[in-house]
């Protein structure tokens, strides 16, 4: 009984996790994942990652800890991946970033990174971020369109197949 | 009689009562599948489709087990007890190439009294699949494919106000996906020393609102050992549509249709046939307020010729439930059904039923109220009232607790009364040898009775670990025994003869080693005390009512290898059966499984890998088990 008890006061002074984030935002963040193998970067991209290939998160995060479970012990381009919230900071040596809906700290954050080598990803719906890459929900379903102009004049490359599964490509 | 559809929202709505224990447990995609899907499947995959808040359910007040859609696939097992055999609480035995014994608290029956493990319900996305003829379930029917389940919720201990008479120790609820998750093709096919077996799956969608999906499975089993005949096939296939009508509107029609034959020792092949269909509407307003309707249609029959007896069963459904929350503090559950059951039996050389036609009908109301006490304090009471045609209207009232002090612990406790109603088997049944009546079912038979008193706590120590504890004492009055005739000895009948009790716990636990590491440990005891009632013969002795283990302890280990390998082992020790005798074993699986290109994976899997063959039940029931290893693809297009 004593045992049970030590139990339980560890369960409640644990704070609780994060709210559950729907299959929806789980999806997106499983693409967000996806994409990486499917887009070619120019290697000077790494040089202050320590070698790591980072998926950053600015403005909102949707995603919580499904973003971590999703790359728990995987590589995107034999690099390990790493997950990074912003709040605020530089997104410069990001090589994918979600733009969530701005806060505050991250008002300015869409012209930081324009003409940067960095695949820029948002909601469609969102309206006050645009990225390379944008999520639609078609039918139930997670599809996104891609603007391959924007991301070739950033010095991206992104592989045909990938175009390919687009809804809309805006080649420019 | 046990509502269909009742369990796909009646516990979660009570669940819903209670915060999250597992966050991301409402997902049906697991981040790990999500992940390791293809991006093409990604894109087909409906995010609509989810049931919502189903995964609310794992947070019931009661001793339930939910084995998930990544459990089942990274068990590597393609047969129902098989699949099983991963709750912690189910005890799984089993007796031949293609026949299991499975049961829950014990009780698991003794063929040599003719008692069969009879006091489980089983669902099939709503279908009740025990046989209402004897209320046992013949496993063999049974089949879904592991890759199209999304989970199935075990719950050891009775749900009878909410499910139904014969949850009396436990129910087995099996939901598959929405044809929305399983889009795209998917192949598979397996073989190995003891099986083989292969499926076919596709899945489609008309526009943004159906989605559909349609699979064949085939599957061999080989004789357990050169000496066991009991070799066996079985062939499947079916359909499911989900059309989401509205965003509040969910229309589901669903069916299978199924034949299959065993051998049978000394005697002509066993043969049954099977089919059902289902159509479901269910319609949410908010999450608390729900209506679901159900109608479901299921014919089966089995056959042995040459004599051996033959029978088939047709069964038309019935079900409705609606929740509402009723002000703050109370969320009710109400509902009922009505069921029909026609069968038509001929009789084998020795065994009939009088008369050999019969329908039977079964009806329920229930209602139940879950009222929030305190933020962090819920009662929750319900009752029944069923009809059956053969002891009339029967009260099954239950009452449970839950306290959550925090977000990441639970306590509950309950009381409840469940109860087996008698069955044709019971009641109508007539045996006869060289033409004299050896035993049958009197009118005297009543309905045997359980009042279970449950306690638990489910914890989560950290984000890598949690535990459930659940442990029990239940009481039971009026179990079948064999009585004699009033002067002398035959014909034999059924009685009411023993009472008695028994007790034990539940537990299991999740912990997450590393980033690539997974261990699951479970252990359940049993301890049984029965006896006949003073006016009882004794007849064939107590160990009648069951053979069942004291002690069952399991350990599953789950590594992933990098990205691409997966690395499964699970332990399992059983300890001895005390009458007869059978001796305690420990048995070991394994599967190592490659995902070689994106959607494609090769595996290799072993079950009871450490003897060449042991015993699960005892030797004059039961073929050994053999070790099994096999080679299995699997392909997602």
């Amino acid at each position: 009984m004593a045992a049970l008890g030590a139990f339980v006061v560890a369960a409640i002074t644990v704070s609780p996790l994060m709210a559950a984030p729907s299959l929806e935002d789980a999806v997106k963040a499983s693409y967000l994942f996806k994409f990486g193998p499917f887009v070619d970067w120019p290697p000077s991209t790494f040089a202050n990652t320590g070698g790591s290939f980072q998926i950053c998160i600015s403005g909102q995060d949707p995603f919580g800890s499904v973003m971590d479970e999703v790359v728990r012990g995987q590589r995107i381009h034999g690099r390990p991946v790493t997950v990074r919230r912003l709040s605020g900071a530089s997104p410069l040596d990001c090589q994918i970033l979600f733009l969530g809906k701005p806060t505050k700290t991250d008002a300015k954050m869409p012209s930081d990174v324009a003409g940067q080598p960095i695949l820029t990803v948002a909601d469609a719906d969102d309206g006050t971020t645009s990225g390379m890459i944008e999520f639609v929900l078609q039918g139930g379903r997670v599809r996104f369109q891609i603007d391959d102009g924007a991301a070739r004049a950033s010095g991206l490359r992104i592989s045909s197949k990938l175009l390919g599964l687009a809804v809309a490509v805006d080649k420019r | 009689m046990r509502r269909g559809l009742r369990h796909e929202r009646a516990f979660t709505l009570v669940a819903a009562a209670f915060a999250t224990l597992h966050p991301g447990a409402s997902m049906a995609q697991s981040v790990e599948e999500l992940r390791d899907m293809s991006i093409t499947a990604l894109a087909d995959l409906d995010v609509s489709s989810v049931t919502k808040s189903a995964g609310a359910v794992g947070d019931a007040p009661a001793s339930i087990y939910v084995i998930t859609h990544d459990d089942i696939v990274r068990a590597g097992t393609v047969s129902l007890p098989g699949i099983l055999r991963l709750a912690p609480n189910l005890e799984v035995l089993r007796s031949s190439a293609s026949g299991y014994v499975i049961s829950a608290r014990g009780l698991n029956g003794n063929p040599r009294a003719q008692n069969f493990p009879n006091k489980l319900l089983v669902l099939i996305d709503g279908r009740t699949v025990y046989s209402p003829l004897f209320s046992g379930v013949y496993w063999d029917m049974q089949n879904v494919l592991p890759e199209d389940v999304d989970r199935i919720e075990v719950i050891s201990g009775p749900g009878a106000t909410l499910w139904g008479a014969n949850a009396v120790n436990g129910v087995i609820n099996i939901v598959t996906r929405n044809a929305g998750a399983t889009q795209g093709g998917y192949i598979s096919a397996l073989g190995g020393n003891r099986l083989f077996d292969a499926s076919l799956r596709y899945g489609g969608h008309l526009g943004d609102a159906i989605n559909y999906r349609f699979y064949l499975n085939g599957r061999r089993n080989r004789d357990s050992s050169a000496a066991a005949d009991d070799h066996a096939y079985r062939v499947q296939g079916g359909f499911r549509v989900d059309w989401n009508a509205s965003a509040a509107d969910l229309v589901t029609l669903q069916g299978d249709i199924l034949r299959g034959s065993h051998a049978q020792l000394n005697a002509p092949n066993e043969i049954f046939r099977g089919g059902n269909v289902t159509a479901r509407w269910n319609r949410t307003w908010s999450p608390t307020s729900a209506l679901q309707v159900q109608v479901y249609y299921d014919h089966a029959g089995r056959e042995t010729r040459k004599g051996g007896g033959r029978f088939r069963l047709d069964t038309f459904d019935f079900d409705a439930q609606h929740s509402f929350s009723l002000g703050p503090y109370n969320q009710i559950v109400w509902g009922g059904g009505v069921r029909t059951s026609s069968y038509e039996i001929d009789a084998s050389a020795g065994l009939s039923l009088v008369p050999p036609k019969r329908t039977l009908v079964l009806a329920n109301f229930f209602a139940q109220d879950s009222v929030a006490v305190t933020p962090s304090l819920t009662a929750i009471a319900g009752l029944k009232l069923e009809h059956d045609p053969y002891s009339g209207s029967v009260l099954l009232p239950s009452a449970r607790l839950s306290w959550k002090p925090s977000a990441r612990s639970m306590l509950w406790a309950a009381v409840s009364r469940a109860v087996r109603a008698p069955t044709p088997f019971d009641r109508d049944v007539v045996e006869k040898v060289n033409n004299v009546t050896l035993l049958f079912g009197p009118d005297s038979f009543r309905s045997e009775k359980l009042i279970a008193y449950e306690a638990g706590t489910r914890l989560v120590i950290s984000s890598d670990a949690s535990l459930s504890i659940s442990g029990f004492y239940n009481d039971y009055d009026d179990l079948r025994s064999i009585e004699p005739a009033p002067a002398g000895l035959f014909p034999l009948r059924w009685g009411n003869g023993i009472r008695g009790h028994s007790y034990g716990f539940d537990a299991w636990a999740d912990y997450r080693l590393t980033d690539w590491w997974r261990l699951k440990p479970g252990y359940s005891l049993l301890i049984q005390k029965f006896r006949f009632k003073p006016d009882a013969s004794g007849l064939l002795g107590i160990s009648q009512i069951g053979d069942d283990p004291k002690h069952r302890v399991s350990l599953r280990s789950s590594m992933d290898l990098g990205p691409r390998i997966n690395v499964d082992m699970d332990l399992r020790y059983v300890s001895h059966l005390p009458n007869p005798h059978v001796n305690a074993y420990v048995e070991m699986g394994a599967r190592l499984a490659w995902r070689f290109v994106e959607g494609a994976e090769l595996s290799v899997s072993g079950f009871n890998l450490l003897h060449k063959s042991h015993y699960e039940l005892p030797a004059s029931q039961a073929n050994a088990v053999p070790r099994t290893v096999y080679v299995a693809l699997k392909w997602h297009m």
